[in-house]
């Protein structure tokens, strides 16, 4: 019976979950011997024969129509039902290798062919002898706070083009980012839903996007650096506070700020972490 | 017939984690089952499973449902 881990089982804990971590975002092309291999040990442990049928998908959209071409009357979402997640199984495969390896449970041995598994391929399919595996994306891009982002592209991309795009964790219409002079603050504010509507707001630029929703100022500052407080009604959203400033490129940009903000001053002093005051005397001392 | 992904991986998960929870004392399954399931298998969800593979299957599926079936 296991009361408690040890101190060295417990030093193990952020290891299992850094090396999970990687198995999970791994970009690494498909290992198609090694995923082979580690599907029949997980078949043979539960009693069922070794498949002997293997195909290779580059995306989860490839693996449909492959599977469609092998069984025309094979309906979407029974294919889709039927996906199991390889290397995105991660979360819980890391748990039970942890427990079979640092802890000495035999039962998680069981698990041996999958947790083998998640190391060398992405989703996959698996039926009485037949599995199609699935490649793992190409790359996956994340912003500072690791929330699926990238700026210039898709953040997910698998091998066949298949992609995802997303803002800061938001995922958006690829033509957002492949073609940002079609996305207006019309299309923008008037968007269904609000996640997304924001994130618009942002690639457009809020700047963009008060000009055009003729936002009311609070107070403006003398010191264009330190900017203007501005207030606007969002659509669906309500009211809103802003900044509206001028970066020391001379590029103006505008940063929502908590509704409480007062004066311009003190809406810029928050964006650094400092009370309105203390931003004055330090610009007075650079 | 239950699907060979119930068979080889939903049924077998659902075994260990029995079998995994009875060798677990009374202040273990409360105490230490957390420990790492917090900071192994949940830090690794918040990444891999909410940033990644979420984001994948939702667009999937919406593709499906929007195509009637058939994904481009």
């Amino acid at each position: 019976m296991i009361k408690n881990l040890t101190a060295e089982q417990e030093a193990l804990l952020p290891v299992y979950r850094d090396k999970w971590l990687d198995i999970g975002l791994s970009t690494e092309p498909l290992n198609f011997e090694k995923a082979k291999a580690a599907v029949c040990v997980a078949y043979e442990s539960v009693g069922l024969p070794k498949p002997t049928k293997f195909y290779t998908a580059k995306s989860p959209v490839d693996a449909i129509r492959l599977i469609k071409n092998l069984n025309p009357r094979m309906e979407t979402n029974k294919i889709m039902s039927d996906m199991a997640y390889g290397c995105h199984d991660a979360n819980w495969l890391g748990f039970y290798q942890y427990f079979r390896d640092v802890v000495g449970i035999k039962a998680c041995e069981k698990l041996d062919g999958l947790i083998d598994l998640a190391h060398h391929c992405g989703w996959l399919n698996m039926y009485h002898d037949t599995v199609v595996f699935q490649d793992r994306p190409k790359h996956i891009k994340f912003d500072d706070q690791n929330r699926l982002h990238c700026e210039y592209g898709p953040a997910i991309l698998y091998r066949d083009g298949y992609s995802v795009y997303a803002w800061h964790g938001v995922t958006i219409p690829s033509e957002w980012i492949t073609n940002k002079g079609e996305l207006t603050a019309k299309i923008a504010l008037t968007w269904a839903n609000t996640e997304q509507r924001k994130a618009a707001c942002e690639i457009i630029g809020w700047a963009t996007v008060l000009r055009e929703l003729n936002a009311h100022t609070i107070d403006s500052d003398e010191d264009p650096m330190i900017g203007t407080l501005l207030e606007v009604d969002i659509p669906d959203i309500g009211e809103e506070k802003f900044l509206r400033v001028l970066c020391g490129t001379g590029r103006e940009f505008a940063i929502p700020v908590p509704p409480n903000m007062k004066t311009a001053l003190e809406a810029n002093a928050w964006t650094y972490g400092l009370e309105g005051n203390l931003l004055r005397d330090l610009e007075v001392r650079t | 017939m239950k699907s060979v992904k119930y068979q080889v991986r939903d049924q077998v998960e659902d075994q260990v984690y029995g079998q995994v929870m009875a060798q677990f004392s009374y202040q273990f399954s409360y105490q230490g089952y957390g420990q790492v399931r917090d900071q192994v298998s949940y830090q690794v969800r918040d990444q891999v499973m909410a940033q990644v593979w979420m984001q994948v299957k939702d667009q999937v599926w919406d593709q499906v449902r929007a195509q009637d079936g058939k994904v481009d």
